[in-house]
């Protein structure tokens, strides 16, 4: 029991649908980080390129995260075939 | 320090600690509520301080906030990654190994000094004095949480693979972002008292434990190795107790009592 994985992660795996709802809200959060990354350098400035990059920090996890999910799915449909 | 800039930090310092309060909140909404709640809560919040500190200007307060980003992201990340076909030692690699990589992009992109992770001679019996503390402190862990043991059949192979995966998923990932990159902006924004918000931040990340009495324990831990990364400068002693703690909690004294 570490803050990386809770006694609460235990209890979102027992529930498909408490899975593809933290899902949803994880790819959702993915997409606007993704748009707020696009936009800020256009709203001018050197600056404003740099910063921008700070979205960074959660969109590269976010995206790893993303196809870890993708790979154990597809394992996991694979293997009850 | 102008009136003027001491305002503005301590307006920064009153808005850092408002986000460390939503942070705690969405983890009791995620123990009240539910879980689904508590991801949307983290979600909202991890985007309002990455928005803060890309549209405000660069100063001490604002780099503050884009490390805490880092607190909603491992939840967000804990609560998404893990399967239940997958065993549960490699959870914390599924969530822990993107959470590195947040914690890399982030030193990468936001300027401030932390403790380093540089070897030094004349310190090592003081590192690892500290970590050897991690012994009787997973003890006292085990005492309190009696979870059952992460791998059913311990064999030696095991167990040093179960270990790698806590000393580098749980142990460096987390100390490296608390004690390391989210202390070192507490100590440039709030001084000393950053160690308490810092320390009040990692024992809220336990409150899905679902023990009051493990928080406050953790919460103590947390705050002594703050104050040793502190006096020390290093983080290698802090990561060693944070290992020999989660080894033993995880593994070793559940299987020895079980």
């Amino acid at each position: 029991m570490t803050s990386t994985v809770t006694e609460l992660t235990a209890r979102v795996i027992e529930s498909r649908s408490l899975t593809m709802g933290a899902g949803v809200v994880a790819v959702v959060l993915l997409i606007v980080l993704l748009i707020q990354y696009q936009v800020l350098p256009m709203m001018g400035g050197a600056s404003a390129v740099r910063r921008s990059r700070v979205y960074l920090v959660a969109i590269g996890p976010l995206c790893a995260a993303f196809v870890v999910v993708v790979i154990t799915r597809l394992a996991d449909s694979l293997n009850s075939t | 320090m102008t009136g003027q800039t001491a305002r503005r930090r301590g307006a920064g310092r009153v808005i850092v600690v408002l986000y460390v309060a939503a942070i705690i909140g969405a983890e009791v909404i995620a123990v009240a509520v539910g879980p689904v709640a508590g991801v949307a809560c983290d979600a909202a919040v991890l985007l309002a301080l990455l928005n803060s500190y890309a549209f405000a200007p660069d100063r001490s307060e604002n780099r503050f906030l884009a490390f805490l980003a880092l607190a909603p992201l491992l939840r967000v990340l804990s609560l998404t990654l893990p399967n239940r076909h997958v065993a549960e030692i490699w959870w914390y690699a599924m969530a822990g190994a993107p959470f590195l990589l947040g914690a890399y992009l982030a030193a990468r992109e936001v300027p401030v000094s932390w403790p380093g992770l540089q070897f030094r001679r004349d310190g090592a019996l003081t590192q690892a004095a500290i970590a050897l503390a991690g012994v009787p402190l997973g003890v006292a862990a085990y005492e309190i949480l009696t979870p059952s043991p992460l791998i059913a059949h311990l064999t030696v192979p095991s167990l040093v693979g179960a270990a790698l995966i806590l000393v580098v998923f749980s142990a460096f990932a987390e100390e490296l972002v608390f004690r390391g990159l989210l202390q070192g902006a507490a100590l440039e924004l709030f001084g000393r008292s950053g160690l308490v918000i810092v320390g009040v931040l990692f024992a809220g990340l336990y409150i899905g434990s679902l023990s009051v009495g493990y928080v406050a324990f953790i919460g103590g831990v947390g705050l002594a190795l703050a104050i040793a990364v502190e006096r020390t400068g290093v983080l290698w002693g802090a990561i060693g107790a944070r290992a020999l703690l989660n080894i033993g909690l995880l593994l070793v004294w559940p299987t020895v009592h079980g």
